[in-house]
């Protein structure tokens, strides 16, 4: 390779140069290997599967290979479209990957230096034809996709990203996050925040089936993010403001709700469970939690007078 | 900062200015940056100064700007008799600006302690945050200003300095440039 | 050729032909102790390369830190191999929870600020700037050798802050406060990243001082702004970016440490200060992000005009659309102010806000695709020659496109709010900021090795590494837009704590191969690098066949340069003239009559 110099020195240096990277290869490989893995993915299963909180939940999602590249089953009423316009963009986007993928071997090909052949030079002798075929496929895909996401953003916002709910149906819970669980609250049968019969809970937000929810939430300590991916909602909670977002789910079940936003040294299990009731269970849940609140009542106790006056400023 | 390498073109700015001029848009977006958050942070407020907390005082503030200003004027002489030869005026007139900008730390200084004095703590919220960081970071400038200021002074003693030199007018390039924006936070700040 | 010649640069037309010694007198005279040769050096070849081992040991560390993060996601639970006891004897090798935000931080700051900026920005500029455009230096040599110096003491608080008690930033590199404040990450880790960070800025932005001036005083007689290599036009709209923005990062980070340090309340809310009044931790996201998103354009801007020269000069070709392509990536500098917004979709903004920086973030892929296009029009009917350089280039596009279509999906508001902050942004920034910038960094070194030292390095060692990098990361981070869309949210230590995303752990694990094999393979560079100084086949002046103005000088380059500052008489890209018939490429600084351009 380098020269004749020094060649026994040279095969050396190569020798052991090959053995350390071969060593790290299958280092590397040996400790992912098919039985480590299995026997990994074995002690973790066990271990998470014991998990007191997701049983009790009776949260189960046995995934196919292929299921494995969606997001979890969509519940909400606008998730659906949401998921559409991420696989359109990703169908037309991957159409165009594929026309720049052929477009680079092809050329390769076709294209590469060879006795004989020349490259074309372009200056001053360019067609005009030639200089469109760029400005074309340009606005081809800005046409098909930015122009399509711009139109849906716009469309979404206005059907329901920022199309809050109002009237007596809707559901409402002020949501507190700190580190590192997430507090619920719900104004309870007076219909007012901030009363005796307020229920709180601690990880575990439920919603009746099929109705609004409209959700304020506020952070305690730093930023978390609170995110209900079968909801395909997100939206952070940040300290001294209010952030808002609403949701209905069509499916009863429970589900969960995760923190998206770096928050400390727990963030990785900051979890909550959404629980998604029929309405008349729901009712029955809600009446006898907002009962046993105001019974339980103890206006000594700090931790239940966290929450804030409703915030009416929806649109 | 060396001299530039190449003889300077027929332009409007001589290398050295480009340079300074490149810096000293770094230096605008820095300032903006800590003023517009002011204006942002302030926005969210409903009362300023909040309830309970004196305004800044107008005397010593004003005061600081003139001086300042001052100073810069006389920088500004002091450039000017250099690129005319009179190297002893501008040898006076670059010290008296030097002066000038000592008696604006100090009164910046006492401007602070009067802060201080009205019950005003660094840790006390948004309008003590603002003013003493305000403050206290243009302050800061204009001592490592200083180092600059110094060294110009000491060469302009020397009569082996060359009459073409550029770094007196740089330096009070940056001088002024500190000035202005000690007008606008003052402005700001006091006024508005 | 009679030009008015208003620099002093062409002596000899008034002191006679040689060499320049006797007419350098606005040159640095020639080093000659170790300290002054190697150490302390005004040569930005020698800044270059300093730079440049500076930018290959933190991208060194960086890489191990991501090979500990893929660990931990691929293993849960399993002590790390070979350094784990060591390192975490407490947890009897397992890397704990804590220390994984350390890592994920530690991870993002040194790539973008320790590796890409002083390789792409620091090495590259250095080096190419003042060879391409035909002088003997930067302007400001001295502001030049104290930015590298700068960056070495901001590298060393860096450093240092990963041993303090309570350990180093693990804020996220994003620094958000109010996580980032003292109450909720105390210790003088966090508050030692600042101080170093506000440093780095400060490097950055003597070297823009740097580039900015030379590039546009120190041109050769006859190089117009036309004639500049795109790589000129890279670095030079990335150093006003860093010139403009960084001080923005600067301000957002010393308000954060006096919050930190002082107990202020710029970003503080209501509801934790004790003063009662409000701070706005959004305040702090706005002023980073003003920042932010420009950043990302600078640390690729320099790899753009990078790949759209070696397209040129390796497929024997003009770069196509040369024009469109430098008002593209100006058009983009500009805009890349202004959509900022779309990394703060999930903090509340306003329809009004949310829609307007959703259509201009989508605006820029109307000059982005243009001068991607272009790259494809350069290669089109081409002569293309498959050199280690062109493998880096014609890589660098295919990521890119990638990355960049996957920007679609972020820059909607109604998408991003699925995505934003899960593994689909990771996926998304790595294929366009990392694995694009880094290809062409790899690029660029072996496309410059020759002009330092005189030598080829190996190519079929390059060959093997080009491949087994480029696979493996166009694989990783593909499969984590995957992940990202199935859920998995970021800079979690543990993701398996959730149900849903427990399928996953196959995926991750084979993420983490893919890692082990992408990371091995940089050991393969490493060692052509090394041993190619010594042992590499000579390369002579020109190996690469190309007409821009550091080709037609010895290798390696001599301290001074240029014998004679050259005139320029034809852009950078003449290649496959049709009347030029012995040979496929016109140097810059070669007259023909009737091809070449008259002005001097």
């Amino acid at each position: 390779m380098w020269g004749n110099n020094n060649m026994i020195r040279h095969s050396l240096i190569k020798a052991i140069f090959r053995l350390v990277l071969a060593v790290g290869l299958g280092t590397s490989v040996s400790v992912m290997s098919p039985s480590a893995l299995a026997q990994t993915e074995e002690t973790f299963h066990k271990q998470n599967n014991n998990n007191d909180q997701v049983h009790a939940h009776g949260i189960v999602e046995t995934r196919s290979a292929l299921e494995s590249w969606a997001p979890p089953k969509s519940i909400s009423s606008y998730g659906h479209r949401l998921d559409w316009l991420f696989e359109y963009t990703s169908w037309v986007a991957a159409i165009f990957f594929l026309i720049m993928t052929v477009a680079l071997v092809y050329f390769s090909i076709r294209y590469r230096a060879r006795p004989g052949h020349k490259a074309y030079y372009t200056h001053g002798k360019a067609k005009a034809s030639e200089k469109w075929a760029p400005k074309l496929l340009d606005l081809a895909v800005f046409v098909s996709l930015d122009l399509v996401l711009i139109g849906s953003s716009y469309i979404h916002t206005r059907d329901f990203i920022w199309n809050y709910p109002a009237g007596p149906e809707v559901v409402r819970v002020q949501v507190m996050p700190q580190q590192w669980v997430w507090n619920f609250r719900y104004p309870g049968k007076d219909d007012t925040f901030g009363t005796e019969d307020d229920i709180t809970t601690i990880n575990d937000m439920r919603v009746p089936k099929g109705k609004p929810v409209m959700v304020q939430i506020m952070s305690r300590d730093v930023i978390h993010g609170f995110f209900i991916s079968n909801v395909r909602a997100q939206m952070d909670a940040i300290p001294g403001s209010i952030t808002k977002f609403w949701f209905d789910a069509n499916t009863v079940g429970d589900y969960e709700i995760a923190c998206a936003h770096l928050c400390g040294t727990a963030h990785y299990k900051m979890k909550g469970f959404l629980k998604v009731m029929e309405e008349t269970d729901f009712k029955r849940w809600s009446e006898e939690a907002s009962d046993w609140s105001k019974a339980a009542f103890d206006p000594a106790d700090p931790s239940v007078k966290w929450g804030w006056n409703w915030a009416l400023n929806q649109k | 900062m060396g001299e530039a390498l190449a003889a300077q073109p027929n332009k409007r700015l001589t290398n050295a200015e480009l340079g300074m001029f490149v810096l000293l848009a770094s230096f605008t977006m820095l300032f903006s940056t800590l003023l517009l958050s002011y204006l942002l942070i302030r926005a969210r407020q409903s009362v300023w100064p909040p309830i309970g907390t004196e305004p800044l005082g107008k005397q010593l503030s004003t005061l600081s700007t003139l001086v300042v200003v001052l100073s810069s004027g006389a920088m500004h002489f002091s450039v000017k008799y250099f690129g005319e030869g009179l190297r002893k005026s501008a040898r006076h007139y670059w010290n008296a600006g030097l002066a000038l900008g000592l008696v604006f730390v100090g009164l910046q200084v006492m401007f602070l302690r009067q802060m201080w004095d009205q019950g005003l703590r660094v840790a006390k919220g948004p309008f003590a945050s603002i003013n003493y960081t305000l403050i206290i970071v243009h302050g800061l400038h204009v001592i490592v200003a200083f180092l600059p200021l110094l060294w110009i002074s000491r060469k302009l003693a020397n009569p082996s300095l060359s009459p073409t030199s550029e770094s007196p007018k740089l330096t009070s390039w940056f001088w002024h440039f500190l000035g202005l924006v000690w007008v606008l936070t003052y402005l700001l700040l006091v006024w508005y | 050729m009679s030009t008015i010649d208003t620099t002093h640069n062409n002596h000899d037309a008034h002191h006679g032909q040689g060499l320049f010694s006797h007419h350098d007198d606005h040159l640095h005279p020639e080093p000659t102790s170790f300290w002054t040769k190697y150490v302390f050096s005004y040569d930005h070849k020698v800044i270059a390369k300093q730079f440049l081992i500076f930018g290959l040991f933190w991208g060194f560390v960086g890489a191990l830190m991501s090979v500990m993060i893929r660990w931990c996601l691929a293993m849960p639970g399993q002590p790390f191999p070979l350094i784990g006891n060591l390192l975490f004897p407490s947890s009897n090798g397992v890397i704990p929870p804590d220390f994984y935000n350390a890592l994920f931080t530690m991870h993002g700051t040194i790539m973008i600020f320790f590796a890409l900026t002083p390789i792409i920005i620091g090495f590259l500029g250095n080096y190419s700037i003042p060879l391409m455009i035909g002088a003997r230096d930067m302007l400001f040599p001295w502001l030049n050798m104290a930015s590298f110096w700068v960056s070495v003491a901001s590298g060393a608080l860096l450093m240092y802050s990963i041993f303090v008690p309570m350990g180093p930033s693990a804020v996220g590199w994003t620094s958000y406060p109010t996580l980032a404040h003292s109450q909720w990450s105390n210790g003088p880790g966090h508050s030692l990243w600042l101080v170093s960070l506000f440093l780095a800025g400060t490097a950055s932005i003597m070297g823009a001082v740097n580039y900015i001036s030379t590039i546009i005083r120190l041109r050769a007689p006859g190089m117009r702004w036309r004639d500049l290599p795109l790589t000129l036009w890279g670095l030079f709209l990335t150093s006003i970016l860093n010139a403009l923005f960084l001080p923005v990062l600067t301000a957002g980070l010393l308000l954060l440490l006096i919050d930190r340090e002082f107990g202020t309340t710029f970003f503080l809310a209501a509801s934790i200060s004790e003063a009662g009044t409000q701070g706005d931790p959004i305040l702090y996201q706005h002023l980073f992000w003003i920042f932010g998103h420009p950043e990302v354009y600078i640390v690729i801007l320099p790899a753009w005009g990078l790949v759209s020269d070696f397209l040129s000069f390796f497929s024997r070709k003009p770069a196509f659309g040369y024009k469109a392509t430098a008002i593209s990536m100006t058009a983009i500098s500009i805009l890349s102010a202004v959509v900022y917004g779309h990394h703060m979709f999930t903090t509340g903004l306003s329809p009004l806000l949310t829609s307007a920086f959703t259509t201009l973030t989508l605006l820029i892929s109307i000059p982005s695709g243009i001068f991607f296009l272009n790259w494809l029009g350069t290669l089109w009917r081409g002569s293309i020659h498959f050199t280690v350089p062109m493998l880096f280039a014609m890589g660098m596009v295919f990521t890119f496109g990638l990355g960049g279509l996957t920007g679609l999906h972020l820059a909607a508001v109604s998408t991003n709010l699925l995505l934003h902050n899960t593994y689909f942004v990771v996926g998304h920034f790595h294929l366009t900021m990392a694995a694009s910038s880094l290809l062409a960094s790899y690029g660029a070194i072996y496309f410059y090795f020759p002009k330092m030292y005189g030598r080829m390095m190996n190519t079929r060692l390059g060959q093997i590494h080009f491949w087994a990098s480029f696979l493996p990361i166009v694989y990783i981070f593909m499969m984590m837009m995957v992940a990202g869309y199935a859920g998995m949210h970021r800079r979690i230590y543990n993701p398996y704590e959730y149900n849903y995303l427990q399928h996953l752990l196959r995926l991750n694990q084979y993420i983490g191969i893919a890692v082990a094999i992408a990371f091995s393979a940089q050991l393969v560079f490493v060692y052509n690098y090394f041993v190619s100084r010594k042992k590499g086949s000579v390369s002579g002046p020109n190996p690469w066949y190309l007409g821009t103005l550091e080709w037609t000088i010895p290798s390696p380059a001599p301290y001074y340069n240029f014998d004679k500052i050259p005139t320029v008489y034809n852009g950078p890209h003449e290649f496959s003239h049709p009347k030029v018939t012995d040979r496929d490429f016109i140097r810059q600084d070669e007259y023909i009559e009737g091809i070449s351009h008259k002005n001097g």
